[in-house]
């Protein structure tokens, strides 16, 4: 029959006529970064890794709101989800299923740790960058990392984490403990001020508008050393922390500067390095202004009285100036203050820190550097402190209290302190980071919880609902990577 | 399809030669205009004689028995006619009267016949009658879809079809709906069937509004864009255009289609023209929609209760005794619908045929600023250009504005029903003096009805569509037939997304920067292009017959998306320039597929055995290797007896396989690095958390299908029983990863899921008498879903955590189970996860209905569906807002939120429903009181007629049919602040020129 044979040769013609292949018309591939990395590539890589660890910080689902909400510092009542109040305040425990409460503290950081490999890995193979410019990137990148995973482990503590996960898909990493990974933060940090002290004058790649006072290789070693302060402060080694700070941007002038200083305390850029927001196209906004996001309660309480109380004020107007200028007073369409009630929690405060979309949130920031020196001169003992030896001072006290005053005049407007003495000296430093450093990123949860100040009879963070006996302490890790360890 | 017309007629001819036979040959005429009627089945009563008229109406009865006879006419639009013919008398003329009611019931006796010799879908270019199919093939003709209106095919589809589970999304103006055949055969790849119109494959893409960026659905971590409440483009189709539609259900008819198929094929058919005078039809609706249900809310019966959920500020508004019906006064309008249509064909000596429509409708939804507009135009044209060359040209345009609310999950307090559970109904939002009062019970003070008021949310798609085919007799003998038939077509639509929300909406200044407007702009070019050579034999005087074909196929799509959201609007002006702050987003879509295939059906001893084999070998550009071939075979075989026991006419019984497979979708290849974010406007790379395989291929589905039609009691009763096991391999899967790889998930194939399933219809005329007729159709279809073999932990759907209730892909489960917290563990931790529930159904069942009295006829459709499981997070909303209208009552809302700290099942509900789908009362108004008008209107009809009127349903939801997360294959029935369901009423008028 002629049939089939026209067929097959009408086929033939047609199926073999041409590749009909279509490439990835929307992303450039991994593997081409890779194999081919062009020096403009590898830079936007790099500037990427800002990205990377900006991405899960500003939103309220992210490690400011859910930390603050932990530390009962900030509250999400919001109609459409009640799992800011109904889990992370009342639940039992957290959920690993859902990346939305926690998980995202995992896999954002992870997947920004992979950027930063790919990106050192692709540095061997870019013929077009020079040396310096390739340990100016590598001394960026891991001191990127090392954020990063001080992401994980702040947020997941003794959960642990996985360290070593420079390794092709599929392949897991085993867990460390919290120790371990702390221990590999420091070598990070270290590892990166060699990289940046071998680097030129300028790093090859633009970075964002939160490192302007930190721009070259030289300038950025200070805030990988007051990232090295922090860690070696949350390692309890009180002694390399001084040293750090001491290579730090940590303002000279203080303790004891000229009150004009007091600007370098103030969350806002100029004082230290930022996660950097913006309304450009393509750019990431600081959804951290909705109206849903509100004041605990406790913040309020706290607050104590200005040193120089306005003439008849009430209310927050006599208060700290930190929570003054943090916080304002929620009213309806009239000015009538309107406070929110939902899930049986209340709150008649908004906060202020992020008022725009491209407002910027601090990393670290000299406020908290005057701070960490304050801890690292008193050097709580025992560390970490029990609820029998909540923590007691075995440093420096004087200097301590220098700092914590210096705090307490120049950025709250309240008296010197008073009978400060080793003892009680822990208390009044946390309470005086709660305020300095309140919803910048959880460190009210996270000190509570260094000083075992989270749960039980040295409690610090208050418990609202009777029926909730306490305060969640790390996020679970999550079910997907359970899962995928099975 | 192609030229059905002609391998019909050749099948047909070659009716068995037995002994003392004679051949009748004759002319079928239009008895009122005395024109030919071509494709008119001619039947010998009481044998298995039959031939079909050719164009000019000629046909020719070769092997009819000696002696007198009765010979049956019948064809589409005109009364079917027994003939009685002497002994010796071969030539006959066959003039048919002109059907005058579409609704009139046909005897038993047609119907059979009509359902014999009903030409189904078999081939790419080939059909064959339904009596030696092989498959199940359902096929839904026009009238059955337009007899109540529907706003889309899909919905018009609902509750008629067996096996096939239709459901809408929500109940937003414009359609939305998903189509499952047979159960789900898909978790990440789509699970929507095939859809062929006239011949070419057609866009049924869903593409999100980007609404998203408003109500930040995505904000949290399930980043879905399916929230966006989508429209699925099959909806622009006019259903008044359809001449039929045929479901392929399953591998086993569908190979054919290759690597696109395993969802099944929808195939629909335009009407076209058949040669005669101008017939011209003209309907003219009216219609009005109401909200089905309400949700209602508590009744706080004092202040300080009120203030107990509210806080102090209630004290302000609270009234005893004093209500508002929140539901009703955001969806409650209920605006008159107008629906206009206008057809004309017929056919002309040149042999022309034409067959032109155009449509008007405006609906508008029961939400202020909502509502559906459709403008359609419709041109058919068949041409032959001598005896040899047929060629049709199918297009169709249509323009469509569906205005759809912001609805669905959100996380910024703009969804109207994320809004309203936190409302008290003590409190009155709707506008004084046109002032819209503030809301004061949510942090953004969101009032719904200003911002129903205000914001649009237009879908505008312009869409033009032209199918072509051509057939080239190349050979024509006594016995064979050789056919080119080339097919081709264009697709091409604009979808364009316009959205504002100006910034004198309340809750604007909580977006930092106030007002938002929208564009998005969708181009997508679908290009068909096909070969088939289509060759039957029919040896002379043999038993036997057998068609082969033979055909290559090239499809392209190409889809490019471009999304612009401004913000802070100058002035509140909607123009994009207007907006200080401007993001863009730009996603393309590209994909070229080929494929070829062989085909061969055999008919013979005495046509009792019909065979069918095909092979189809099929390569794509969305898989890892675009230049590798998948395989897909089919074979089939039926076998029919006549009149094998009293009262049975003639059963068959029929054994199928297929393979099919379901491609990847594009970019499942590649592991890309994320371009769109930037750092202050400095270049920016990332990993996205997706990996891809670079070694992607299409899932796999084979299915064996096995079943037997039996007709009985001369035709009173027709049955259809399927059995099915499909078994899909290689599946699509997204498995989770460890997030310490720095990537979420990746894609891959592996695992198999099976469907096994039962399908059973019956339809039958249990009274006949008189000019009273009852007709009825059951369909009862269950299928029974198993992941089989998962080659990855069972991990959950997105979704929204096991708290409410979430799909999870488990081996040894459903593949749509719902699972859910239950109960603490025995460690005193949060929680056990149990299954319970699935979102498929343990049944479906249809029953629809037909009793023609006089000139009245009387349909109604019932819909029911038991056994699924909703998972009603809008519930959730109301109890956590303390605002559930049974909050205080004995396990009401207070006591579903205590359990639900440990439970998720107070939210996971049953979906069992049964609805009253459709309902029309038709009457005719006779044509002895239409003899004034003989010259103007041979049809005058007046129908009034009800879509989803009675819903009734244990759920406490709007609507079991219900999907926040749209047209996602596993992730249906998640109900969170859906559009509300309506019912709608219509009367028409539907006049017939001819």
């Amino acid at each position: 029959m002629k049939t089939p044979r026209i067929a097959v040769a009408l086929s033939g013609l047609f199926l073999a006529a041409c590749t009909f292949d279509v490439g990835n018309l929307n992303q450039p591939g991994l593997d081409q970064i890779l194999a081919n990395p062009t020096p403009a590539a590898v830079e936007a890589v790099a500037t990427g890794l800002l990205a990377g660890h900006r991405a899960d910080m500003a939103e309220r689902i992210g490690y400011v709101s859910e930390l603050g909400i932990l530390g009962r510092e900030s509250l999400v009542l919001a109609g459409s989800d009640d799992r800011f109040v109904t889990e992370m305040l009342n639940g039992i425990t957290l959920d690993p299923s859902t990346t939305n409460f926690g998980g995202n503290f995992w896999r954002v950081p992870y997947a920004n740790i992979r950027n930063a490999n790919l990106l050192l890995d692709a540095l061997f193979n870019t013929p077009g960058l020079v040396d310096q410019d390739k340990e100016a990137i590598r001394g960026f990148a891991k001191t990127m990392m090392a954020l990063d995973f001080l992401k994980i482990i702040n947020t997941h503590d003794v959960n642990g984490a996985a360290i070593d996960v420079d390794l092709p898909i599929g392949q897991l990493a085993p867990f460390v403990s919290k120790d371990q990974v702390f221990e590999r933060i420091a070598l990070l940090l270290d590892q990166a001020q060699g990289h940046l002290q071998a680097a030129g004058a300028a790093f090859p790649m633009p970075l964002s508008n939160g490192f302007t006072s930190f721009s070259t290789p030289a300038l950025f070693i200070q805030v990988n050393r007051a990232l090295a302060a922090r860690v070696a402060v949350y390692r309890g080694r009180f002694s390399e922390a001084l040293t750090a700070l001491s290579a730090s941007f940590i303002d000279p002038a203080t303790p004891g500067g000229t009150p004009s200083a007091s600007t370098s305390l103030a969350p806002w850029p100029g004082t230290g390095a930022f996660d950097s927001y913006g309304l450009g196209s393509g750019d990431t906004q600081n959804d951290l202004n909705t109206p849903d996001i509100l004041v605990h309660q406790s913040i309020i309480d706290g607050a104590e009285d200005l040193a120089t109380k306005p003439p008849g004020c009430t209310g927050l107007a006599c208060k700290d100036t930190r929570v003054q200028s943090k916080v304002t007073l929620v009213v309806d369409a009239n000015g009538i203050p309107a406070p929110v009630k939902l899930y049986g929690e209340t709150s008649g405060y908004n906060l202020t820190l992020y008022p725009k979309k491209d407002s910027p949130i601090p990393i670290i920031r000299n406020e908290e550097l005057i701070l960490l020196r304050a801890e690292a001169n008193c050097a709580p003992s025992p560390f970490p402190p029990t609820a029998s030896a909540p923590g007691t001072c075995t440093g420096n006290v004087a200097a301590a209290i220098l700092d914590i005053d210096y705090i307490r005049q120049n950025s709250g407007g309240v008296p010197a302190s008073a009978g400060l003495n080793s003892s009680n000296l822990l208390d009044e430093l946390l309470k005086q980071k709660r305020y300095s450093l309140l919803f910048e990123g959880g460190h009210r949860w996270i000190d509570a919880r260094r000083y075992g100040r989270a749960n039980g009879p040295v409690a610090t963070l208050p418990i609202d609902q009777p029926s909730i006996q306490h305060v969640q302490t790390a996020f679970p890790i999550p079910q997907s990577e359970v899962d995928a360890r099975k | 399809m192609n030229s059905p017309r002609v391998v019909c007629t050749l099948a047909l001819i070659s009716a068995g030669a037995m002994a003392q036979q004679r051949t009748v040959t004759g002319t079928v005429v239009d008895a009122t205009t005395g024109q030919p009627i071509p494709d008119t089945a001619v039947l010998v009563v009481g044998t298995d004689v039959a031939a079909s008229s050719a164009k000019d109406g000629t046909f020719t009865l070769s092997g009819a028995p000696s002696g007198p006879l009765t010979l049956h006419a019948i064809v589409e639009g005109f009364k079917t006619l027994d003939l009685a013919v002497g002994a010796d008398q071969n030539q006959v003329r066959i003039a048919l009267e002109p059907e005058l009611r579409e609704g009139v019931v046909p005897s038993p006796q047609s119907r059979r016949a009509k359902a014999e010799e009903e030409m189904v879908v078999t081939g790419r270019a080939s059909r064959t009658e339904r009596r030696n199919v092989a498959v199940s093939v359902a096929k839904v003709r026009g009238e059955e879809l337009s007899q109540v209106p529907a706003e889309t095919v899909d919905l018009a589809l609902q509750g008629k079809v067996a096996g096939a589970n239709i459901q809408r999304n929500d109940g937003a103006p414009g359609g939305g709906a998903q189509v499952r055949l047979r159960g789900v055969s898909s978790i990440n790849a789509t699970a929507e069937p095939l859809f062929i119109l006239d011949g070419m494959i057609v866009s049924n893409v869903a593409i999100p509004n980007n609404i998203s960026v408003v109500t930040l659905s995505r904000a949290g971590s399930n980043t879905s864009p399916n929230q966006d409440s989508l429209t699925n483009r099959i909806a622009d189709f006019n259903t008044e255009d359809i001449e039929s539609i045929e479901v392929l259900k399953g591998a086993a008819a569908a190979a054919i289609y290759g690597s696109k198929a395993s969802n099944g094929v929808v195939i629909l058919t335009t009407k076209k023209g058949q040669p005669g005078p101008p017939r011209v039809e003209f309907t003219q609706r009216f219609g009005e929609s109401f909200l089905a249900r309400k949700l209602g809310a508590r009744v706080f019966t004092s202040a300080d209760e009120a203030a107990g959920v509210f806080g102090d500020v209630a004290r302000t508004y609270f009234k005893p005794g004093v209500t508002y019906d929140h539901d009703g006064d955001l969806a409650g309008r209920h605006d008159l619908a107008v629906e206009s249509i206008l057809s004309v064909s017929g056919g002309g000596e040149s042999g022309l045929r034409y067959y032109v429509s155009g449509s008007v409708k405006n609906d508008p939804g029961i939400i202020q600023n909502t509502g559906y507009q459709k403008q359609a135009v419709r041109l058919n044209l068949g041409r032959d250009l001598g005896d040899l060359v047929t060629l049709n040209v199918n297009s169709y345009l249509i323009h469509s504005v569906a205005s759809r609310g912001i609805t669905n999950n959100d996380n910024s307090n703009t969804s109207f029903y994320i809004v309203l559970p936190f409302l008290p109904n003590f409190y009155d939002l709707r506008p004084a003096n046109g002032v819209y009062p503030h809301d004061p019970f949510v942090s953004n003070d969101n009032n719904p009805l200003q911002t129903a008021a205000l914001m649009k949310n237009d879908e505008g798609v312009w869409r033009f569509l032209s199918a072509m085919d051509a057939t080239v007799k190349l050979m024509r003998t006594n016995t064979q037939q050789l056919n080119l038939v080339a097919n081709g077509g264009v697709d091409r639509f604009q979808q364009e997304n316009e959205l504002l929300f100006p910034p004198s909406l309340y809750w604007a200044p909580s977006f930092g920067l106030p007002g938002t407007s929208l564009f998005g702009t969708a181009n997508n070019i679908n290009y068909n292009l096909g070969l088939n050579l289509v060759h039957t034999w029919s040896p002379q005087g043999g038993d036997y017959f057998a068609t082969s074909s033979a055909g290559v196929q090239y499809e392209s799509r190409d889809l490019n998306l471009v999304r612009v959201v401004g913000r802070n609007l100058v002035g509140g002006q909607p123009n994009l320039d207007a907006a200080t702050t401007v993001s863009v987003g730009q996603q393309r879509e590209r994909v070229h597929d080929r494929g070829g295939y062989l085909q061969e059906e055999v008919v013979l001893l005495e046509r009792k055995l019909a065979l069918t084999a095909a092979l189809r070998g099929d390569s794509s550009s969305a898989n890892g290797n675009p230049d590798t071939f998948y395989i897909y075979p089919k074979a089939s075989a039926s076998y029919r007896f006549y009149a094998p026991a009293a009262s049975i006419d003639d059963l068959k019984v029929r054994l199928a396989y297929g393979e099919t497979g379901n491609q990847p979708l594009y970019g499942q290849r590649f592991t890309g690095l994320s371009v769109s974010t930037n750092v202050n406007g400095n270049p920016a790379l990332g990993v996205t958390g997706i990996a891809g395989d670079p070694n992607i291929k299409p899932e796999r589905a084979r299915e064996i299908e096995a079943g037997t039609d039996i007709s009985l009691l001369e035709g009173r009763a027709i049955i259809e029983l399927n059995l099915y096991q499909r078994t899909i391999s290689d599946m699509l899967l997204q498995r989770s990863i460890a997030p310490t790889s720095g990537f979420t998930t990746q894609f891959f194939n592996g695992g198999t899921l099976r469907n096994r399933g039962i399908e059973l219809m019956v339809e039958a005329t249990p009274v006949q008498f008189g000019s009273l007729r009852w007709q009825t159709t059951v369909g009862f279809a269950k299928n029974v879903s198993l992941i089989s073999s998962l080659p990855v932990p069972a991990y959950n759907y997105i979704d929204f955590g096991t708290v409410y209730g979430v799909h999870r892909i488990e081996q040894g489960q459903s593949a749509t189970q719902i699972v859910g917290n239950d109960g603490l563990k025995p460690d005193g931790t949060c929680c056990l996860i149990h299954k319970l529930g699935d979102s498929e159904p343990d049944f479906m069942v249809h029953f629809s209905n037909r009793v023609a009295f006089g000139n009245f006829t009387l349909f109604f459709l019932l819909d029911w569906q038991s056994g699924s499981s909703i998972v009603n997070i809008t519930r959730n909303l109301y109890d956590s807002g303390q605002n559930s209208p049974d909050q205080l009552k004995p396990g009401g809302g207070a006591d579903r939120l205590t359990a639900n700290i440990t439970s998720a099942r107070p939210y996971v509900e049953s979906g069992t429903f049964v609805k009253l789908r459709e309902i029309s009362l038709t009457y005719d108004v006779p044509a002895s009181a239409l003899r004034g008008l003989r010259n103007v209107a041979k049809k005058v009809r007046f129908k009034v007629s009800g879509r989803n009127l009675l819903t009734f349903t244990p759920y406490s939801g709007f609507d079991p049919e219900v999907s926040n997360f749209s047209n996602d294959p596993i992730d249906r029935n998640i109900d969170l602040a859906p559009f509300p369901p309506s019912r709608s009423f219509w009367t028409s008028i539907e006049l017939g020129f001819y």
